[in-house]
């Protein structure tokens, strides 16, 4: 149940480290806007039932408190990737467009985890009927989709801050 | 031919030949022996069983799938219409399936309908419908479908009214016929749309075709035809009133397999409804409807069988909530898997009525669990199954819903209502477990109770080894055509689980009352609405009646009749003249003397002027 599968997950090391509730993973991209401490073991798993009982801020947040500053996960966001950050590469696929076509994969299915998924299928083909194997291609692929899951929330998040940083910086020029 | 797409075709047609040849036989007029039905129905089933397991290994081998265009049945020049079948993953792991959990309800029907002088009739009956919903899944096109789709309803109707002399029997399947009557109004529209746009009738040219279209019309009318046949929101009362009908029949039809078929036909048409919006917001509201209000309709209903029905009806709308979030091997997911349980929870039921001498209050039910225990135990896992408890079969169907539901964005309305209704679930289900299986006896001591028959024990048997494994098999062997989100909460993760055990939790407490002389205070009446099913029949089925004879005799009789051609033609002349010819002749009348007067008067006017 608290496997590292979860949004409350755990590095390396075994401690809890929660996010997005103004802390980064140790391990997180660069330019992350603030420090990082994480709590360990049984506090950690207090503090992220503290999170779990105040769910729902974001909400508030998105309709009530914040609803001019908060970006919209349908829409282009506004700022430029590279902003804040000394050099930042562009994702590349793995699996290429001629491996997805041979596999039939459908349209929603081509992202940056296809190639988990094409190994996935084969092990799948070469094993039948042993249906309980390819546990490995499968976690592999599940994992891929998490971390994918965990980068598409550090975007949205980095928005968000950079949306509020621009209204302090807005409201310090007509301050002044 | 490629030796793969061979075997399919032929498996598919040997299928097809073993399940009409038994029908065939029968318009012969040689009389049929009284075994019959289990000799040659039950054992073709089987053998179909056993051969379309070839295809199902074949396409789980090699992830082979055929197409068969096999005859050319209407055509004119720009139009087609052809026999064609189509053997996708979809009609590849169904048809299995059906035809196992056929085989358990024939098997099952041997024993209880083995007092019916008609056995061989009914039989035939459930083979006719099952060929016809094997042709409604493997259609490849529209017309195809429209023959199983007209097929299975028809023979809903005649088994429904099987017991034809009782008029609820008759009433309900008039009822069902004509509730779906108007969803067809739906798939006939969708089917004229897709001639008269698109030229065609065959999936793949509608699916290629359809892409600069604006298909919110047919779509709709797709929706109407499953609102009809899956007994959604506005279109569901024959479900419940489909009960009226022998147990195997609901077990059959009114559960696994004819109910799905709305929920098939969008699961088909899916590439056309993932890109409009209104279609698919269309689907999650009215299914989140159905599956709450129909959860609290079976929260109240004290028959066996009505709570079952209920129950199914709550489900479909989960199948529709489903298709509303993009994600239709979700839904046909869960087709499978609550086609074992639900299946199972009816042919323990129906053990249970026929044990207790057709008894199917569940207030008069109890203490089963000693009594009739493996009967109990079925009951006790297929009830379990379909709470969605943690890795039976439709755990793994409902809660990768409920997690699809609570992880997209999407409105928060229509993941509440499921989530209540998903607590609702667990709440009638342990009410129907504690009525029948917990407790002391509440029936009379001379019931036949006797479980210990082979054509009883092994169909529940093979479909609670359905119940317990069918979901893992399925998820294990079949990879999501749309990729899942893993990552949530644990909050979100455990919220269907979490609601179930609420509900479970309530339902105990609830269920306890009834054992103590416990007068609530206030003395509310909540459950009106629940035990009165929301008054839906009530005022639907008196109101629309009701205004069409209120009309027929305003504009018929009052308007045409009455008015038009009497009051204002031929007996207007009358209503008119009389007063002035009544008034003429009466201003006439009486005045014998005013004359005689006059006469006087003028002889002696007359004789004065004369003398002068």
């Amino acid at each position: 149940m608290f496997s590292k599968h979860y949004v409350i997950g755990n590095n390396t090391s075994g401690t809890f480290v929660i996010w997005p509730y103004g802390r980064c993973f140790p391990e997180g991209p660069p330019g992350c806007l603030f420090p990082v401490k994480g709590g360990s073991g049984i506090k950690g798993f207090v503090e992220s039932l503290n999170i779990v009982a105040a769910m729902g801020a974001h909400l508030a947040r998105r309709y009530v408190t914040e609803s001019d500053t908060e970006p919209d996960p349908k829409r282009k966001y506004e700022f430029d990737p590279q902003f804040g950050f000394p050099e930042r590469n562009e994702r590349e696929m793995v699996a290429s467009q001629e491996q997805m076509n041979l596999a039939q994969l459908p349209l929603e299915q081509r992202d940056y985890c296809a190639q988990h998924l094409l190994k996935l299928m084969k092990c799948k083909r070469d094993n039948w009927p042993n249906f309980l194997s390819c546990q490995h291609e499968r976690h592999d692929w599940d994992s891929c989709e998490h971390q994918d899951y965990v980068m598409r929330m550090k975007e949205y998040e980095r928005e968000r801050r950079l949306q509020l940083r621009k209204k302090r910086v807005e409201n310090q020029a007509e301050a002044a | 031919m490629h030796p793969t797409s061979l075997m399919m075709t032929s498996s598919l047609i040997i299928i097809f030949a073993l399940l009409i040849f038994p029908v065939l036989s029968t318009f012969t007029p040689t009389t049929k022996t009284p075994d019959w039905a289990t000799t040659h129905v039950k054992t073709s089933i089987k053998l179909s069983f056993f051969i379309s397991l070839l295809p199902l290994f074949i396409f789980l081998n090699e992830g082979a799938e055929t197409i068969i265009t096999s005859w050319t049945w209407m055509n004119t020049t720009c139009f087609d219409i052809n026999l064609s079948l189509k053997f996708d993953q979809y009609s590849i792991i169904f048809t299995p399936i059906a035809l196992y959990v056929t085989w358990s309800i024939l098997e099952f029907a041997s024993w209880y309908m083995h007092a019916d002088p008609n056995m061989n009739r009914f039989f035939k009956y459930l083979l006719i419908f099952l060929i016809s919903m094997l042709i409604l899944v493997t259609a490849n096109n529209m017309f195809q479908l429209f023959i199983g789709w007209e097929g299975v309803g028809i023979m809903s109707f005649l088994l429904i009214g099987w017991w034809s002399g009782r008029a609820d029997a008759n009433t309900a399947a008039l009822q069902a016929v004509l509730y779906n009557r108007v969803g067809d109004i739906g798939l006939i529209f969708a089917m004229a749309w897709m001639a008269t746009n698109l030229n065609s009738w065959e999936m793949q040219q509608i699916f290629i075709a359809s892409k600069d279209f604006d298909l919110t019309f047919p779509l709709l009318g797709l929706i109407l035809a499953a609102t009809g046949k899956s007994a959604q929101f506005g279109l569901h009362p024959w479900l419940p009133a489909a009960m009226e009908g022998p147990t195997p029949v609901s077990a059959l039809l009114h559960s696994s397999t004819m109910v799905v078929a709305g929920i098939f036909l969008l699961v088909r048409m899916s590439p056309l409804l993932e890109n409009n919006q209104i279609a698919l917001t269309t689907c999650l509201c009215l299914g989140a409807l159905t599956t709450l209000f129909t959860a609290t309709c079976a929260l109240t209903q004290n028959d066996i069988k009505k709570i079952a029905a209920f129950s199914t009806s709550s489900q479909l709308g989960l199948m529709m909530v489903t298709i509303g979030l993009n994600q239709p091997h979700l839904a046909f997911l869960h087709i499978c898997t609550h086609a074992f349980f639900k299946a199972m929870l009816f042919l323990c039921s129906g053990a249970i009525i026929h044990s207790l001498n057709d008894e199917q209050d569940i207030r008069k039910m109890g203490g089963l669990h000693h009594l009739t225990p493996f009967t109990s135990s079925c009951l006790t896992i297929g009830s379990l199954a379909l709470t969605g408890t943690p890795f039976l079969a439709g755990f793994f169907s409902k809660d990768a819903i409920i997690e699809a539901l609570n992880t997209s964005h999407l409105n928060a309305w229509a993941l509440t209502l499921t989530l209540l209704a998903t607590s609702f679930t667990a709440i009638y289900s342990l009410r129907v477990v504690f009525f029948v299986s917990m407790g002391h006896p509440r029936f009379n001591s001379l019931s036949p109770i006797n479980e210990n028959n082979k054509s009883l024990i092994n169909p529940i048997k093979r479909l609670a080894w359905g119940s317990i494994i069918a979901g893992l098999i399925l998820t294990s062997n079949m990879l999501p055509l749309k990729t899942p989100i893993m990552t949530m909460t644990p909050l979100l993760k455990l919220a269907a689980l979490i609601v179930t055990v609420i509900g479970l939790l309530l339902a105990l407490e609830l269920a306890s009352l009834t054992s103590k002389q416990h007068q609530t205070s206030p003395n509310l009446a909540l459950h009106h609405f629940s035990n009165m099913l929301g008054f839906f029949p009530s005022i639907i089925h008196r109101f629309s009646p009701k205004i069409n004879l209120m009309l027929g005799q305003l504009i018929a009789n009052q308007l045409v009749d009455q008015t038009w051609l009497e009051k204002v033609g031929p007996k207007a002349i009358t209503t008119f003249n009389l007063p002035l010819i009544i008034t003429t002749s009466n201003s006439q009348q009486g005045l014998i003397k005013t004359y005689l007067a006059f006469f006087l008067l003028t002889i002696t006017l007359a004789i004065i002027l004369t003398m002068s």
